[in-house]
């Protein structure tokens, strides 16, 4: 493990475990407080910890099998309505660019969902992906193509400005 | 057509591709748009992983700094050093009076009680008279 301590484990993956959660739950106090949650389990389960397992990989497992259990004892929660409730119509560009991204991660199926977070917000691969969800790595490269694909419709206008705001970089 | 640009879905995440399916990928009048649209969508997903990251940083209660060996070891070594003082200034009370008078400003009776060097006067005087709960015996 590259971490010394469980503070080192904290400060290195806490906003990935805190982003996953939020945009799998839609609800930011939730995702603060299981992501607090993960953490403990992350601790009591060091001894269990396979060196030949990606740091990561096993404490995004985590955070899934804690989502999971979450759902096991709560409803679902809506998605988004927090942040649009918060940010729709103030006419802050980069705000509302969030709410609508929520809107679209909440719009796909789960799975997709799920795979497309764990590629791009945890940065996992798709064996890993595989691994953290019981599915097969091609199941996983389908699940973030479609994923990939159902977002380039519901985002089209953000796209656009993404790519000219990558020009701008460039320039 | 939609098989053809998963292959780029997985080129974009560093998968291993198959080379020809890549060609037949990248022939698709739709491939140059797709891979800048998957960029995209990383940077926008990137994007408000920082900013969901600044919400982290801002909700973290305060955690005490990293415990450093030489902090620990200052800390004790400045309790030491009061500590001695305190044993040293306790011990060299001398004739001129107790240190606890000269730093405080005490007047001598209360000087007095604070020295060790002879018993300490008393703080309470009870007077007996002679009265009712009196009698002499002669």
């Amino acid at each position: 493990m590259t971490s010394g301590t469980a503070g080192d484990l904290f400060d290195g993956h806490r906003a990935v475990v805190y982003g996953y959660l939020r945009r799998m739950t839609g609800d930011a106090a939730l995702a603060d407080d299981l992501t607090g949650e993960v953490f403990v389990r992350v601790v009591r389960g060091l001894s269990g910890y396979r060196p030949q397992d990606r740091e990561r990989a096993w404490v995004l497992t985590i955070a899934r099998n804690v989502l999971l259990d979450q759902r096991k004892r709560l409803r679902p929660v809506l998605v988004g309505l927090d942040e649009a409730d918060l940010y729709a119509g103030t006419g802050d560009p980069q705000q509302e660019t969030r709410v609508r991204l929520g809107e679209a991660l909440a719009a796909l199926d789960e799975p997709e969902r799920e795979a497309f977070l764990l590629r791009e917000v945890g940065g996992l691969g798709y064996v890993e992906i595989g691994a953290a969800t019981g599915t097969t790595p091609d199941a996983v490269r389908s699940r973030i193509f479609r994923a990939r694909q159902s977002l380039r419709v519901l985002l089209s206008g953000e796209l656009e400005s993404a790519r000219r705001m990558e020009w701008r970089q460039d320039s | 057509m939609t098989d053809d640009l998963e292959v780029l879905s997985a080129l974009v995440d560093g998968e291993p591709v198959d080379p020809v399916a890549l060609v037949a990928a990248l022939a698709v009048p739709d491939a140059a748009r797709a891979l800048v649209d998957f960029a995209a969508l990383r940077a926008l997903a990137r994007r408000d992983l920082d900013e969901g990251q600044a919400a982290v940083v801002d909700r973290t209660p305060w955690r005490p700094a990293p415990r450093s060996w030489w902090r620990v070891a200052a800390a004790a070594a400045v309790l030491a050093v009061v500590a001695l003082a305190g044993y040293s200034a306790g011990r060299f009370t001398g004739g001129s009076g107790a240190v606890a008078d000269r730093l405080a400003g005490a007047d001598t009776e209360e000087a007095a009680v604070a020295s060790d060097a002879a018993p300490p006067r008393p703080t309470r005087v009870l007077r007996f008279e002679l009265g009712t709960e009196w009698k002499r015996i002669s």
